[in-house]
């Protein structure tokens, strides 16, 4: 995996369906029809099925978290919101890229700062769907 | 995931600056729904929660999700609105979309734990917009421990218009 260095980016590409939305809507208990019922969906003004928000968050959040597990790190906190709505079957991108890296206030001689920027994208309507930020704490090499 | 809720819990969204409370004894099955719903990309993880005995194993960064979208969303069929959400989150009809939220994250919550979610409202602001007049509500999650530490903390937006 790349290292986590100023400008490093990786990336995940996934195409929600409708088993994948009805399976987190289940997961948290989560009975609303905008994300299993497409002619509420419809009716509510929607193009499609909606993509959870919280799941695009997972999807850039739990990427980044791999790529610190990789270096010893861990998440220390991160922030998104939604810009656009994803629907079911279309394509997103997540993406994460380090945009800094420094010595940690606390035991700076062991461990380092990382920031990320994220984005989930929907390269067919040419827009972000959800953008954000991720701070994590990596071992020093 | 078997859930709870407590006392000043009579809506599914918070009144007050107080809050209300939803306790979660996390079970590894919880833990593992959740990790296939996203499609987690760690199979080492994912076969450590199919084990009943990984207890004190980590759950994935956003499981707090999974625990803050039921809190107080663990009600009867005939107290669900025609959109599927519980009657008692009814906003008089105003469209509610969310805003951005922001996570703190102490240290991952584990299996076999037992996590309280507080909620409340922090704010509200009445603003002027292109389109009309909208409200936007600050409000906060607190996930913490049966010792009371706050093991995540999520502060989130949500717009009514």
């Amino acid at each position: 995996m790349t290292r986590l260095k100023h400008g490093a980016t990786i990336e995940r590409r996934i195409t929600p369906d409708e088993a994948d939305l009805f399976r987190f809507s289940a997961a948290l208990f989560l009975p609303h029809l905008i994300h299993y019922n497409a002619a509420y969906a419809a009716a509510d003004g929607h193009a499609d099925l909606l993509v959870h928000g919280p799941l695009q968050g997972a999807y850039l959040v739990e990427l980044v978290e791999r790529w610190l597990s990789a270096e010893n790190g861990h998440i220390v906190g991160f922030r998104y919101r939604h810009v656009a709505p994803a629907y079911v079957n279309q394509l997103l991108v997540c993406q994460a890229t380090v945009t800094g890296r420094h010595p940690a206030r606390r035991d700076a001689e062991h461990f380092d700062n990382v920031e990320l920027a994220v984005e989930a994208r929907d390269p067919a309507g040419g827009r972000a769907t959800t953008v954000g930020t991720v701070t994590g704490l990596v071992g020093r090499t | 995931m078997s859930g709870e809720r407590h006392a000043n819990a009579d809506r599914a969204e918070p009144e007050s600056a107080r809050g209300d409370l939803s306790r979660f004894q996390i079970g590894h099955l919880d833990v593992l729904r959740y990790a296939l719903a996203i499609g987690l990309q760690r199979p080492d993880l994912i076969a450590q929660y199919r084990e009943p005995d990984c207890q004190g194993a980590n759950a994935p960064v956003t499981f707090y999700v999974a625990l803050g979208q039921a809190a107080g969303r663990l009600v009867d069929r005939d107290e669900l609105a025609p959109d599927g959400l519980p009657l008692a989150e009814d906003h008089g009809g105003l469209r509610l979309t969310a805003g951005e939220c922001h996570v703190t994250v102490a240290r991952a919550i584990r299996v076999g734990e037992v996590i309280s979610v507080r909620r409340s409202l922090l704010g509200q602001a009445c603003k002027a917009g292109r389109s009309g007049p909208f409200a936007v509500q600050f409000l906060r999650r607190s996930y913490a421990d049966e010792a009371g530490n706050v093991v995540v903390s999520e502060d989130y937006s949500r717009i009514l218009r």
